[in-house]
């Protein structure tokens, strides 16, 4: 196959992708609009508990966030100066291989009120009662930060590989040390790779829904959860429906900066 | 811009770096001296860059000493070193623009902002940049990128520039240019420069001295005339321009005897062809094979007489373009030379080469 139809070729899967994706919001939008109508946004967002939950939404996504970039960072600078990248590369998306069920459920494991963490804590007399980690937004953090680090090292590792070494080199011999070289040449040319990850884990963070059902239990829901409780527990669809509108766009709101920012970044560096 | 005269004075002495089994550089001695232009040439893979890298503290030598202007190296990081590099492909800070890359080195020296301005103004002058001090790296032609990198390491006032083939990326005229622009800056500035390249061309016509490599070793360290005129050893007379290189044996049936083991090396315009030949010392009586007219000269190969064809070692000769006068392949020609104008090589010191 040549010319047009090889590119069709390549384009219609990705073509199928597009047009799922576009009718999916678009039915959301609809059947919202026709079954709800504005006066179910006016209840749900003049709700307390559900302004509560958009809140915890909200800064558990950009808590998890953060963490990933921060935990994420020394990670991928590691990996791209190992000699054995493959080796650990492999060591961090291990995760992957497991279900996120079953991941998720190790925290309960790890961090019940009896699990493994308050039991030892206990037994060497660090504290008198167990600490309650299970089934707040702490837990949830934790776990989030679990589940979707790989995804912000693989971003930020990704950019550091596609620099050229002898940039850094370069800042060397003009006389900084490795510190002021990492904070002007390195740190500035991977920026793109924390953009994009950062974006990524927002997303996924703040559409969450297994790890903070099992962490956060059913009272300090986010917007993921509430909206699954919605469908299933009350059959409310809705209300579940709102939500997902509500989600959808408080995700493109926290993304949106990101997104600019990238936009910037990419700018300065390919000089367009 | 020029410093005191004394800075600069490289002393390597006996260096060596290994990489497993391989010796890239192997016991490599080199005394330079403040302000020289030095070129390290060499085929691909003898160790320059190796070498370059351990002087500006990439590398760590396995052994040997490196001073500058006194001053033992070991040890101090590359950015103690007061050592410049432009890199082979550049490495300029494409985050930055024109002006940021050439104040750079300057920031980190914690100088004031006007201070650093009148610096960036005045090297980028230096490099024939004025009007672009705002330009993004990705908005230069390769020319210009060059001077970049070129007034980023001179603004810092470097003891050693060290410059691993900078031109090499360049179409040929432009080549020219900067060669001849580097040159200029260097005598400008007094700066002691090694420049890395393996176009013996480039390494003859701009530095003071050439060091030659193989195999990680170092044939020769001279001016490029006696490179040229006295190579210390074949590898060096093979490698830096043509030459006829022939042993005792196959020049006694000429009439010359030389000691036994030594090589005698006759550079092809040293010989002439036809009439000419005749008033030679020395004559080889053969065929013309081939012929390569390139207007101002011609390169010619003649194969003696008397020899099975596939194990004589034809004659190279190089004659003014007008001299060639029906001299065509095929065609029956004497070459002359005389010896007296040839060098030669002393038993003990062929090493290399073939
Ligand atoms: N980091 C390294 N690890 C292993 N081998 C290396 C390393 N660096 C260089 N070498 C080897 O050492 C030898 C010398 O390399 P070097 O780069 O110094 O050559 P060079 O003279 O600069 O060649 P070129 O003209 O192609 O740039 C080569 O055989 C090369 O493969
Ligand atoms: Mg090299």
């Amino acid at each position: 196959m040549t010319g047009p139809g090889r590119r069709l070729a390549l384009f219609a899967p990705m073509g199928l992708l597009i047009a799922a994706f576009v009718l999916s919001v678009a039915g959301l939008l609809w059947s919202s609009a026709t079954r709800g109508g504005i006066g179910l946004y006016v209840e749900l967002l003049s709700d307390p508990g559900i302004l509560r939950v958009l809140w915890r939404t909200v800064w558990i996504a950009v808590a998890t966030t953060a963490a990933c970039a921060l935990l994420g960072y020394p990670l991928a600078l590691f990996l791209a100066r190992s000699p054995r990248r493959n080796l650990w590369l492999l060591l961090v998306i291990s995760p992957w291989l497991v279900s996120i069920v079953v991941r998720t459920f190790g925290w309960v494991v790890l961090l019940g009120n009896r699990g493994v963490v308050n039991t030892a804590l206990r037994d060497w007399g660090l504290i008198d009662a167990p600490v309650r980690v299970l089934f707040t937004p702490w837990a949830v953090l934790i776990g989030l930060v679990h589940v979707f680090l790989p995804f912000m090292v693989i971003a930020i590792l990704s950019s550091l590989l596609l620099q050229d070494r002898r940039l850094e080199e370069a800042g060397r011999i003009l006389g900084g040390t490795r510190w002021q070289t990492f904070r002007r040449v390195t740190l500035p040319l991977s920026l793109p790779g924390v953009v994009g990850g950062s974006s990524l884990v927002l997303l996924m963070s703040a559409g969450a829904i297994v790890t903070p059902l099992l962490l956060g239990g059913l009272r300090d829901r986010m917007l993921g959860t509430q909206i699954y409780t919605e469908v299933f527990q009350v059959f409310n669809f809705e209300r579940a429906t709102a939500m997902a509108v509500i989600l959808l766009v408080v995700a493109l709101v926290l993304v949106a900066p990101l997104r600019l920012l990238e936009a910037r970044v990419r700018r300065r560096l390919e000089g367009a | 811009m020029p410093r005191s005269g004394s800075v600069g004075h490289l002393e390597i002495d006996s260096v060596s770096r290994s990489f497993g089994s391989l010796r890239a550089v192997n016991a490599v001695s080199l005394d330079i001296a403040a302000g020289e232009f030095i070129a390290f040439l060499g085929p691909s893979g003898c160790g320059k860059t190796t070498l370059l890298r351990i002087i500006a503290g990439f590398e760590a030598a396995d052994s040997g000493r490196l001073t500058l202007d006194g001053r033992v190296l070991a040890g101090l990081p590359p950015n103690r070193r007061d050592v410049g590099m432009v890199f082979q492909n550049l490495a300029l800070f494409p985050h930055l623009t024109v002006a940021e890359n050439v104040a750079f080195g300057l920031e980190l020296r914690r100088k004031g902002t006007a201070e650093i301005a009148r610096q960036v103004e005045e090297a980028l002058a230096l490099v024939a940049l004025d009007g672009l001090a705002g330009r993004r790296i990705q908005q230069l032609s390769g020319g210009q990128r060059q001077r970049v990198a070129l007034a980023r390491a001179l603004v810092l006032h470097p003891a050693v520039l060290l410059l691993d083939e900078p031109l090499s990326a360049l179409d040929l005229k432009l080549r020219r240019q900067l060669q001849g622009e580097l040159k200029a800056l260097q005598r400008r500035t007094g700066t002691t420069f090694v420049f890395v390249t393996h176009d013996q061309e480039e390494a003859l016509s701009m530095a003071d001295r050439v060091a030659v490599f193989n195999r990680g070793g170092l044939e020769q360290f001279d001016t490029p005339q006696a490179l040229y005129g006295r190579p210390a050893t074949r590898f060096v007379a093979e490698f830096v321009g043509d030459a006829n290189i022939r042993s005792a044996a196959q020049l006694a049936p000429l009439g010359l005897s030389l000691p036994a083991g030594s090589l005698l090396v006759i550079r092809p315009e040293d010989c002439v062809v036809g009439t000419a030949a005749a008033a030679a010392p020395v004559r080889i009586d053969g065929v013309v094979e081939a012929v390569d007219f390139v207007g101002p000269h011609a390169r010619l190969r003649v194969a003696p007489d008397g020899m099975p064809a596939g194990t004589t070692e034809p004659w190279l000769a190089l004659l003014p373009g007008a001299a060639l006068d029906g001299l065509a392949p095929g065609a029956r020609a004497t070459l002359g030379f005389d010896p007296a104008r040839a060098a030669q090589l002393p038993a003990s010191q062929i090493r290399g080469g073939a």
